[in-house]
């Protein structure tokens, strides 16, 4: 059981218009899902958001800073939150602009129920998918920061297929430290078999010493 | 006796005194050489030699009295103040230094320049102890040279003044001209009077060679410096003239075999030093200047016509004519450089006027793209305001009905939010329909400001700021405009806005026109209250049945464009009290005709 202590996910909308935000918000709450109200782009990066799986509904057309901006400049402050624009006018341009830079849907005002449900739940799935993959990376990275410097060196020759007597001939020590080496690198990386370190080592793009 | 003359000044501890004696005045030949000799001392003893000197005037004076006279004097002069060293300047010098030394200067070394070869030879009791440069005005290489430059010449003319000193000269032509007597009529022109020998020498024929010797004196007694008469008989000459004498070069004559004075001073100093330095006079041997060559004026080979091929080899040519680069090659270097800053100023200039009219196109896009922006932000913003305007509540009210819904079909309906989702549909019904009503009451209001409005104006603002557009499209613009100008109650914005967007399509109608003239034509006229402004292209024209759906809203046949354009022309029109309608032009195009009451309608 999780502690009550905060929403799971929670969706940002971003509009202007007090009246059309209070209607989106009752519209997401009513399927269950956490909302918070924001009427600009400042008020949003000001505030300091849960860190759960979210995603941002945003008008296109927004005083001061158009969407499309805040979009760039989101991405620009690694604020990764998946963004669904609706807009009242949109044309193909703008859409493919926004598409392009990552957005997950481009609605167009008044908003068919079921696009702005499902962009949202796609939303949500997506960062929290991010998410769980930016876990793993930071544990695998905080795995392979706690070899010593011998093991990171080890850890390349492994992954990219040599053998114990190879490695031993490569960096020139005897192939029983080698051994030691392997199993201790294995052993700190969690890895339980050759193919899932080449996977970690793939995942953490470390540079494969050429055989 | 080694080193007498350092000895005598060694002993008494002081620098050595040298004694320049010059024949004549502050004039003549020997000036230059004391003075190049001066010069020399002073900068080889660096500074450590004192001089005296004194003009012996003998020329004026040519009895034996004034010359033992001046020896006299010398030797008061000097028994307090001995001299170490005498320089003898000239030929007439060195005669006074040999005859009368032994009354102010005797035991006295002394060393001379310019001294007549012939002279020293003469002289029978040559002192030994005086040495010096002999000069050898050598007459012979003179003629020789005059030969070759006048081969055909015929008549020897030798010219010399009336002095004594003079005689010396004409002596000693006398004497090397004997071998010439067979080759040539030899005459001498001596003892004349200055007028004579200008007379005799102008009728001279031209295949005459004339030497010139010293010219001190005339038959009248009258003095002269040798070489400015020299010029003056040279320049009346009907034949070349020559002389073995540096200072009548560059005056007149052609040229001659000679040293220079300079070059003689000099030495002579060069000498001066070796004796000071303990030399022996009598082991130094008198010599002849070494600069002695053949000289020539070119500008005088150029007055005769005299070819530089002729001249001997090794022929010294002075006072050549420098070439129109040579005089002025500082001139031409400047000119040139002025011309190159002139160039670059230019360049820069012509770089700064091309990029002052690419901004200026620049700057007319810019006004232009200005021009197309206002009329699209007024009227496509307007609309796409409005569009918004009503859509925001619309969108509302949609979500909070989808809300609502949802609400109610939970299992467990939640009926607080279902009531406030329904609250909001009609709060957002009524604010769609405010919206509305804002846009109406906004054209109400607008049309209520008015202000007379020139139209003549309106179209020329308008048409300045579409001036790139209708350049750039080869648009001819015909306008007539009434006279008065007439004016209108209204807003001035609004009706540019219409004026703007009517000239644009007009423009924009003409694009594809290709086989005739763009032709936008813009009328205003006054017709009793009411001003009629006509503007026509000559584009493809509107269809007769689309005529009437121009001015609709949402119509349009462009492919961009939104088709709220005309309409909302139409509709600031009508509030102005006013009509807008088009026609087909003829033969083709189409006119839009505004129409506006030249009075507030009651």
């Amino acid at each position: 059981m999780k502690a009550p202590a905060g929403p799971q996910n929670v969706v940002f909308v971003i509009d202007d218009d007090a009246s059309l935000r209070e209607s989106l918000s009752s519209l997401l709450r009513s399927i269950g899902l956490h909302v918070e109200l924001f009427d600009s782009a400042a008020q949003f990066l000001k505030s300091k958001r849960p860190d759960v799986p979210s995603c941002l509904v945003l008008d296109v057309r927004l005083p001061g800073l158009s969407g499309l901006d805040f979009q760039a400049e989101l991405i620009k402050n690694d604020i990764r939150v998946p963004i669904i624009f609706i807009t009242g006018h949109g044309d193909i341009p703008m859409s493919v602009r926004a598409m392009k830079a990552g957005a997950i849907e481009f609605l167009t005002k008044p908003l068919r129920e079921q696009d702005l449900l499902d962009a949202v739940q796609t939303g949500l799935d997506r960062d929290r998918a991010r998410r769980e993959s930016d876990k793993t990376v930071t544990e695998l990275r905080e795995r392979y920061d706690s070899l010593t410097a011998r093991e990171q060196e080890v850890i390349g020759y492994v992954a990219s297929g040599l053998m114990n007597k190879q490695i031993a001939g490569e960096i020139g020590i005897s192939e029983i430290t080698v051994k030691v080496h392997r199993g201790n690198l294995m052993r700190k990386m969690g890895a339980k078999s050759l193919a899932e370190l080449v996977r970690m080592v793939d995942v953490l793009g470390i540079q494969q010493p050429k055989p | 006796m080694m080193g007498l003359a350092w000895d005598a000044a060694l002993a008494q501890e002081r620098i050595p005194r040298v004694l320049l004696l010059y024949p004549y005045d502050n004039t003549g030949a020997a000036i230059i050489s004391g003075e190049a000799a001066r010069q020399r001392l002073i900068e080889r003893l660096n500074r450590n030699i004192e001089f005296h000197t004194d003009f012996l005037d003998l020329l004026r004076f040519q009895d034996e009295t004034h010359r033992q006279q001046a020896a006299q004097y010398l030797a008061r002069k000097y028994a307090q103040t001995p001299i170490d060293l005498i320089i003898s300047l000239n030929t007439e010098t060195y005669r006074f230094v040999t005859a009368y030394r032994h009354l102010f200067a005797p035991n006295i070394p002394a060393v001379f320049c310019c001294v007549m070869r012939s002279m020293l030879d003469q002289t029978a009791e040559r002192p030994t102890d005086i040495t010096g440069i002999i000069t050898d005005y050598d007459v012979t290489k003179t003629l020789e040279l005059a030969e070759r430059l006048q081969p055909t010449a015929r008549n020897l003319v030798f010219v010399s003044g009336a002095s004594i000193i003079d005689q010396v000269w004409q002596d000693m032509y006398r004497r090397q001209a004997a071998p010439y007597q067979s080759r040539f009529n030899v005459t001498f022109l001596s003892g004349l009077s200055r007028e004579e020998l200008f007379d005799q020498v102008s009728k001279l024929s031209p295949d005459t060679i004339v030497v010139l010797g010293a010219l001190f004196v005339d038959r009248s007694g009258r003095q002269h410096v040798a070489y400015e008469l020299a010029s003056d008989v040279a320049k009346a000459s009907n034949a070349p003239t020559y002389a073995p004498i540096d200072t009548f070069l560059g005056r007149g004559i052609v040229g001659g075999h000679m040293g220079t004075f300079e070059d003689a001073g000099i030495e002579v100093a060069d000498l001066a030093i070796e004796v000071l330095g303990g030399a022996d006079p009598r082991s130094i041997p008198p010599r002849s200047s070494k600069g002695q060559r053949f000289r020539v004026d070119a500008r005088q080979l150029a007055r005769w016509g005299m070819a530089e091929t002729a001249l001997p080899p090794d022929t010294l040519i002075l006072y050549k004519q420098p070439t129109l680069w040579e005089e002025h090659r500082n001139s031409v270097i400047a000119a040139l450089a002025i011309i190159a800053v002139q160039m670059a100023l230019i360049g820069a200039l012509v770089v700064q006027i091309f990029r002052r009219r690419r901004l200026e196109q620049e700057m007319h896009i810019a006004q232009s793209e200005l021009a197309r922006a206002t009329r699209v932000t007024t009227m496509g913003e307007m609309t796409a305001s409005i569009a918004h305007e009503v859509n925001q509540p619309l969108a509302a009210i949609v979500a909070s009905g989808n809300a609502g819904l949802r609400w109610l079909a939970n299992a467990t309906p939640n009926l607080e939010e279902a009531k406030s989702a329904l609250t909001r549909v009609v709060r957002d019904g009524h604010r769609a329909s405010e919206v509305i009503s804002t846009i109406r009451a906004m054209f109400k209001q607008h049309a209520q400001t008015r202000h007379p409005v020139d139209i003549n104006q309106l179209v020329r603002e308008v048409l300045a700021l579409l001036n790139s557009q209708i350049a750039n499209n080869d648009i001819v613009v015909r306008t007539s405009l009434a006279e008065p100008p007439p004016f209108v109650p209204g807003d001035p914005v609004q009706l540019q806005q219409v004026t703007l967007n009517l000239i644009t399509n007009a423009i924009e109608a003409m694009a594809n026109v290709a086989d005739r003239d763009r032709i936008l034509r813009i009328s205003t006229q006054a017709q009793g209250s009411e001003v009629l402004l006509d503007i026509s292209d000559s584009g493809h024209g509107i269809e007769l049945q689309n005529l009437k759906r121009i001015f609709e809203a949402f119509y349009t046949t462009k492919t961009h464009g939104m088709g709220m354009g005309l309409s909302i022309c139409r509709s600031i029109v009508l509030a102005h009290g006013g009509r807008l309608s088009a026609s087909r032009g003829s033969p083709y195009g189409s006119v839009f005709h505004v129409v506006l009451a030249t009075h507030e309608q009651a």
